[in-house]
């Protein structure tokens, strides 16, 4: 078991490293002017942003919109892009931050909430398998708006640590790395997160309990 | 020294196999004891699973490619060469000599001007305008120092004895003058 765990882990340092050398040297060829690798930057890691986004926004054209808006500032910046974080913390960082400059600009508009409730039933989205009938459709509309509610009043801060624990699965030191801020801070954001969550979504959590 | 970490962020970090060894089997002993913590930590796990199950809508390819052309058209920063670095540095270098020099220039010519002005003593106020006593001819005055209820002197004046003073008035009579009869 352990050893086993152990060769994972190896496995998984090793792919770390190899996507983070290849990210070095798509920045450095796109630094000497090679339009190219710019553009393969963004196909390698814009899935994974645009989900990080979905996660802050729950809106899917503000998602798209921190998407891009994250990958502008990084091509404008890319020159001060030092390689002590790989290039995807970066970016997380980039619009980690430009979602909590939003959030900031916003307060006191209750639109968010308001967009959060009529939200497009999971059923719905493309690409996704529809529910078995119209009774755990409803269901799964309900789990989805109750979700979207309780993750959406979260500040932003906390629902960055808590996305990029519960999503991204990055350890408290990488979500440190990423927002900037110290291991207890990440720890203690992650806790009142979970905490407020738990209150909010006291019903399903029973509920997925008992099946 | 006390531990800032609450007993209960300590389970969260638990959940997500944060803690050293030594600290995970103490968590581990409380949960076995306490049902509170064992069920914080049964909803923790539900939760994380509940929230990373919630995938975002897809996003079609042409809207993809719209974002991508829209990103990669901006003008991306160059990296510069050994030569342009180096010319940029001696460029701020130059810059810098050529401020100290102008600001030694004007300092100099500051002395200079400072140097070459010819000095002036201190200005001295004007004189007060003279004295005049708004007084009537032929009349005798006899000076007053006026002074405040404290006795302190506040001014001079005069005092005019107008001709009506028998003293005064008393004008000396010519001897050849014949007398006034009624």
């Amino acid at each position: 078991m352990v050893s086993g765990g152990r060769q994972r882990d190896r496995a998984h340092a090793k792919r770390s490293a190899e996507l983070r050398a290849a990210d070095a040297e798509l920045v450095r060829r796109a630094l000497e002017g090679e339009a190219d690798a710019f553009a393969e930057l963004f196909e390698r890691h814009r899935d994974g942003l645009y989900r990080l986004a979905w996660h802050y926004t729950r809106d899917e054209e503000r998602a798209m919109d921190l998407v891009q808006d994250t990958f502008l500032r990084a091509h404008q910046a890319l020159d001060r892009f030092r390689h002590e974080a790989s290039f995807s913390t970066w970016l997380r960082r980039i619009a980690t931050n430009l979602a909590i400059d939003r959030e900031r600009s916003k307060k006191g508009e209750e639109v968010e909430l308001d967009e959060i409730a009529h939200a497009e039933p999971l059923a719905a989205q493309p690409g996704r398998a529809p529910a078995e009938g119209p009774v755990e459709a409803a269901e799964l509309a309900e789990l989805r708006r109750d979700l979207a509610h309780a993750v959406g009043s979260l500040s932003v801060p906390h629902r960055a640590v808590f996305v990029l624990h519960a999503v991204e699965g990055l350890s408290y030191r990488e979500i440190a790395e990423t927002v900037g801020c110290e291991l207890g801070t990440v720890m203690s954001r992650l806790h009142y997160a979970r905490q407020r969550l738990r209150e909010k979504l006291k019903g399903h959590l029973t509920e997925g309990a008992a099946g | 020294m006390k531990d800032p970490r609450s007993a209960d962020e300590l389970v969260s970090a638990y959940v997500d196999g944060e803690l050293p060894p030594e600290e995970a089997a103490r968590i581990d002993a409380r949960i076995a004891r306490d049902p509170e913590a064992r069920a914080a930590v049964d909803d923790y796990r539900r939760l994380d699973r509940l929230v990373r199950e919630f995938e975002p809508p897809v996003i079609s390819a042409k809207r993809w490619a719209r974002v991508r052309a829209a990103v990669t058209s901006s003008a991306p920063p160059r990296l510069e060469s050994t030569d342009q670095v180096r010319r940029r540095r001696w460029n701020r270098i130059f810059r810098l000599r050529a401020t100290a020099f102008a600001a030694g220039l004007l300092a100099a010519a500051a002395c200079g001007l400072f140097a070459v002005l010819p000095r002036r003593g201190p200005v001295e106020p004007p004189p007060p305008p003279p004295f005049e006593l708004d007084v009537e001819p032929d009349s005798r005055y006899i000076p007053q120092i006026m002074t405040s209820p404290d006795g302190e002197v506040v001014g001079i004046t005069v005092l005019s004895l107008p001709g009506d003073d028998e003293e005064v008035a008393e004008t000396p009579k010519k001897k050849d003058a014949p007398e006034e009869h009624e």
